[in-house]
């Protein structure tokens, strides 16, 4: 059975936004960006044939717009195999906020940890839509969520065991 | 902690398989509880704050989603109509060469002209020599009479074409008739 791209848009469009909204933190390149995905969706729908992995075809898309449209605002950026760290130690520096510490993480943990997060993709969907194993995932994962547990330390719920944690420590 | 331990919390609070065992040793962890619950409000945060899109996209992908944009749309429908022309343009060209070579077929050539020496005129107003068959050939300087005085309209090169030939030379009906030479 053939999808069309209204049924396509009316499932994906607002998880497509979150997704570049915590990427990018800016509400108008959100839309723009989440637009070009739908119009990429219109045009390779007749190309498409549904195997079950709806959501990772619709999100590979997103991360393909996501990167083509860095790589227009960076020209430099050019090699997406390249782990895009911000050159700052991010386990000492403390975000004031998800938005900003997500930016202290690698472009790549930052993809899976907000396809994780934000959208809800298993590690399988994840892992098709961003082109990488699902141990990859997991590890991109781990990393991901114990950096932003160190930058965002101070926002985070503060248990009993975590301080006797870094009592011993 | 190990990062197998780190990923067995992390897989069971994403609702991954994860193997019981690796599972319960994970758990036993001194610090597993602490890292599960700032998972978990990791996730908060992540889903917090997030807004849903304006009035203008949703009308912006309405008349997109209705109406796909111009470009594609002009080309799946020029492409039937390109087809159809090229076959039609195929066959008038096929057409015309048919007639053309058609129209060299030796039924349909006028009868063999006689010059003045007696012998038949060659279809590309190559006369044999009046001084025998044994000379040279000499390429006929007939013409048929022109003005007013003359029955016969002036007379108009033609160029036909035959497969890949180019010929230039007169309409069988321009020939002077037998001894029609002066």
């Amino acid at each position: 059975m053939k999808t069309s791209a209204a049924a396509i848009f009316d499932t994906y469009h607002l998880a497509v936004y979150r997704y570049f909204r915590r990427l990018l933190g800016d509400r108008e390149a959100a839309e723009d960006l989440t637009q070009e995905v739908f119009l990429r969706v219109i045009r390779g729908l007749d190309r498409y044939e549904s195997l079950g992995r709806e959501s990772a075809w619709v999100f590979r898309i997103a991360r393909n717009v996501f990167f083509d449209n860095r790589r227009a605002r960076r020209p430099d950026a050019t090699r997406l195999g390249d782990i895009e760290a911000c050159g700052v130690e991010s386990d000492h520096v403390l975000a004031f906020d998800i938005q900003e510490a997500l930016r202290l993480l690698s472009v790549h943990d930052c993809q899976v940890f907000v396809l994780k997060e934000v959208v809800g993709l298993s590690y399988a969907e994840i892992a098709d839509a961003t082109d990488v194993t699902e141990n990859s995932v997991r590890s991109r994962l781990r990393r991901a969520r114990l950096q932003l547990r160190a930058s965002l330390r101070g926002r985070l719920v503060k248990s009993s065991m975590r301080d006797s944690g870094e009592g011993q420590g | 902690m190990k990062p197998e331990h780190i990923d067995a919390l992390s897989a069971a609070l994403d609702g991954e398989l994860v193997e019981p065992a690796l599972l319960a040793e994970s758990l036993a962890q001194p610090d597993a509880a602490a890292l599960l619950a700032n998972f978990a409000a990791l996730r908060v945060l992540a889903g917090a704050d997030l807004d849903r899109p304006s009035d203008a996209f949703y009308a912006t992908m309405a008349t997109r989603l209705t109406r796909p944009g111009l470009g594609s749309r002009l080309l799946l429908s020029f492409r039937p109509r390109a087809m159809a022309a090229c076959w039609i343009v195929a066959a008038f060209l096929a057409g015309y060469l048919l007639h053309s070579s058609r129209a060299f077929t030796p039924a349909n050539q006028a009868p063999s002209i006689v010059t003045p020496a007696g012998a038949p005129a060659s279809r590309s107003g190559i006369a044999p020599s009046r001084d025998g068959p044994g000379s040279p050939p000499t390429r006929s300087t007939a013409s048929p009479p022109t003005g007013r005085s003359g029955a016969r309209p002036p007379a108009v090169p033609s160029l036909y074409i035959r497969f890949g030939e180019w010929r230039e030379t007169e309409p069988p009906s321009m020939r002077p008739a037998a001894g029609g030479e002066k």
